[in-house]
Parts: C-alpha cells; sequence; structure tokens
C-alpha cells in the first residue's frame, strides 16, 4: 500500500469515527429520551360495551375475549382528542376547547387540549381510571393502542428516575387547574414488575415510591386513582 | 424765577389729573390685579401636574426595567438548568417527553 493510499484510508475512517461523535441517534428509540403516556382509560359504563358489565363472574375466560374487551373499553388521548373536538362540553355550552389545527402548537395549547380532553373523557365517555388489574395484567394494551415500542412502565424503569427527574416530569402538568385531578392528571399508575403489577407514584421532590398493592389476578375493578399509563424508550 | 416756573407746571398738571380720575384709577387696578392672580394660580396648577405625571412615569420605567432584568436572569437560570438537568414537555399524543441529561 503506497503513502497516498494510506493517507486517504486514514482520513475516510477519521471522517467516519468523528460523525459517530458529533450524530446522536435521535427520536423515541433515543437511550435518553423517555416517553410516558397520557392515560388510557376505559368506558365503564354504558356505551355498547363497557368495563363494569365483564368484571367478577363475568371476566373473559379467554385470553382472545380479554383483548377484545380491552380493545373495545379503551380509549387513547388521541381518539378522545378527535372526538371530543366534535363535541359540546355542557358545562359552557360551546366545543370543548380542543385545537388541532397548529403544525406546531404552543405548550398552552397543548396543556389547553389536555385539559379538554380530560373533562370530555368524563362527560362524553363514562371514562373513568378504573381498570380491572387482572386485565391489565394478561393483555398489553399499551402495545396493542398505541402501537409497537410502548409498553407498561417496568418497575425497574421507574425506579431509575431520580427526584429532579420527577419533578420534570410532574411539572409539565402541574398548572393545570383541571379538577380531574385523580384521573387524567394521576401520577399514580400501574408497571410491570417481575411478578405481576405494582403500584408506582411521583410525587415532586421525591423519588418514585413503587408499592406492591395491587393483585393482578384481581377481576373486580380498581379504583384509587391508579391510572394505566403507558411508556416508550428506555432509561 | 425762569426755572421755577417749568418745574411747577408739570407737578400742577399731574396734580390735577390725579385728582380728576381718582375713581377711575382705582377700578383699573382691581381688575389687573385679580387677573394676575389667575394667571398665577393656572401656572402653579401646570407645573404640580407636569411634575407629578413626569415622576410617576419615571418612577414606573425604571421598575419594569428592573423586572425585565430579573425575568432575564430566570430565564437564564432555566436555560442552564435545561442544559445540565432533565427537561420534560408535553407532546401533541398527550404524553410527556423526558429528556435525561447527558
Amino acid at each position: 500500500m503506497n503513502r497516498r493510499l494510506s493517507i486517504l484510508l486514514a482520513a475516510a475512517a477519521l471522517s467516519v469515527t468523528a460523525r459517530l461523535v458529533a450524530e446522536p441517534v435521535v427520536g423515541s428509540t433515543d437511550a435518553s429520551v423517555y416517553e410516558i403516556s397520557a392515560p388510557i382509560t376505559p368506558r365503564v359504563v354504558g356505551g355498547a360495551t363497557n368495563l363494569y358489565s365483564h368484571e367478577g363472574p363475568n371476566y373473559p375466560t379467554t385470553l382472545a375475549d380479554a383483548q377484545s374487551l380491552a380493545a373495545g373499553v379503551a380509549h387513547t388521548f388521541d381518539q378522545l382528542l378527535t372526538d371530543c373536538a366534535q363535541l359540546t362540553n355542557p358545562s359552557t355550552s360551546a366545543l370543548y376547547d380542543i385545537d388541532v389545527s397548529e403544525a406546531d402548537p404552543s405548550e398552552a395549547r397543548l396543556i389547553a387540549n389536555y385539559n379538554a380532553v380530560a373533562t370530555c373523557a368524563y362527560n362524553e365517555f363514562g371514562s373513568k381510571p378504573y381498570w380491572i388489574p387482572k386485565l391489565v395484567n394478561d393483555v398489553d394494551i399499551c402495545a396493542d393502542k398505541l402501537g409497537a415500542g410502548w409498553h407498561l412502565p417496568t418497575e425497574a424503569e421507574i425506579a431509575s428516575l431520580t427526584a429532579e427527574e420527577v419533578d420534570a416530569v410532574v411539572d409539565v402538568l402541574a398548572s393545570s387547574a383541571s379538577s380531574f385531578g385523580s384521573f387524567y392528571f394521576s401520577w399514580s399508575f400501574y408497571v410491570r414488575s417481575g411478578d405481576g403489577l405494582k403500584r408506582a407514584t411521583l410525587t415532586p421532590g421525591q423519588a418514585p415510591t413503587i408499592s406492591d398493592e395491587i393483585d393482578e389476578t384481581q377481576t373486580q375493578h380498581l379504583e384509587g386513582g391508579v391510572v394505566l399509563r403507558c411508556a416508550r424508550g428506555t432509561l | 424765577m425762569k426755572r421755577i416756573v417749568p418745574l411747577l407746571l408739570p407737578l400742577a398738571l399731574i396734580a390735577c389729573n390725579g385728582g380728576n380720575t381718582s375713581s377711575s384709577t382705582s377700578t383699573e387696578t382691581s381688575t389687573e390685579t385679580s387677573t394676575t392672580t389667575s394667571t398665577a394660580t393656572a401656572t402653579a396648577t401646570e407645573t404640580a401636574t407636569a411634575t407629578a405625571t413626569e415622576t410617576a412615569t419615571q418612577t414606573s420605567t425604571e421598575t419594569a426595567t428592573g423586572t425585565d432584568d430579573a425575568a432575564t436572569e430566570t430565564d437564564l437560570a432555566t436555560s442552564t438548568s435545561t442544559l445540565s438537568g432533565p427537561s420534560a414537555r408535553i407532546q401533541k399524543d398527550g404524553s410527556i417527553r423526558l429528556q435525561r441529561a447527558p
């Protein structure tokens, strides 16, 4: 190998190395990014099908039926955002304060949309956060409703959050004056542990707390403000 | 004697005029005094108002400037914190995106 060729190869290698260093992976696959979804809420009463009519002795006997039940009652934020934008808020006699027309909406607009969805979900769709733990444990609701990459947060992921990171997350919705604090704004949510489900709670200024108070074999709905949020990315 | 007559004549004329128009002179003096007083009052009022307004405006401006400076400092602190610590924001789909510190 002559000297000129050696120099060219060395320069090419340096160029590739520099690009790898200078261009971090972006998007949800970036290891430093972790997304936590808005709650997925079940219709608990009314409608063609609802959760309360399938609990206890009426709980599905097969996984396929459980998946069908979850798919039928679960409301995602995107669904509600679209549906609620067409509806009138009975409290104000005007359309819900939802605007999805902006390509790059401000944080204030996103918060307004979030508040409106929270109210609408309860008023119009009979949604409450009261899932049946066994259904949450048996069915991969996150991937089924939100797509590949979304999963029930794991105990390890949430436990790794620092108090500073908890503050950053909780502060995003802290300015909301919604009365649905234990519902769409709750930071008490299901996490998957090695042996079933647990309850994680994020409190400002504190490291996350994980409690082992959920019986994942329970076929009655669970109240108490524990919501179903999904996660994407890794910590 | 020639020198005294020219001096006495004007004095006599002055004395006669003053005596004949004493009433008229009194009225004119009264009117002039009134007008002068009124003007002086108006001037004083204008001056006071102008001074008060200018002072208030100036104080307000200075205060606002101080607040702006404080806000700028806060912004800088926030930016610094964002750069060195975690940050989170809401997204269109209602999810919260947490960016861990590098």
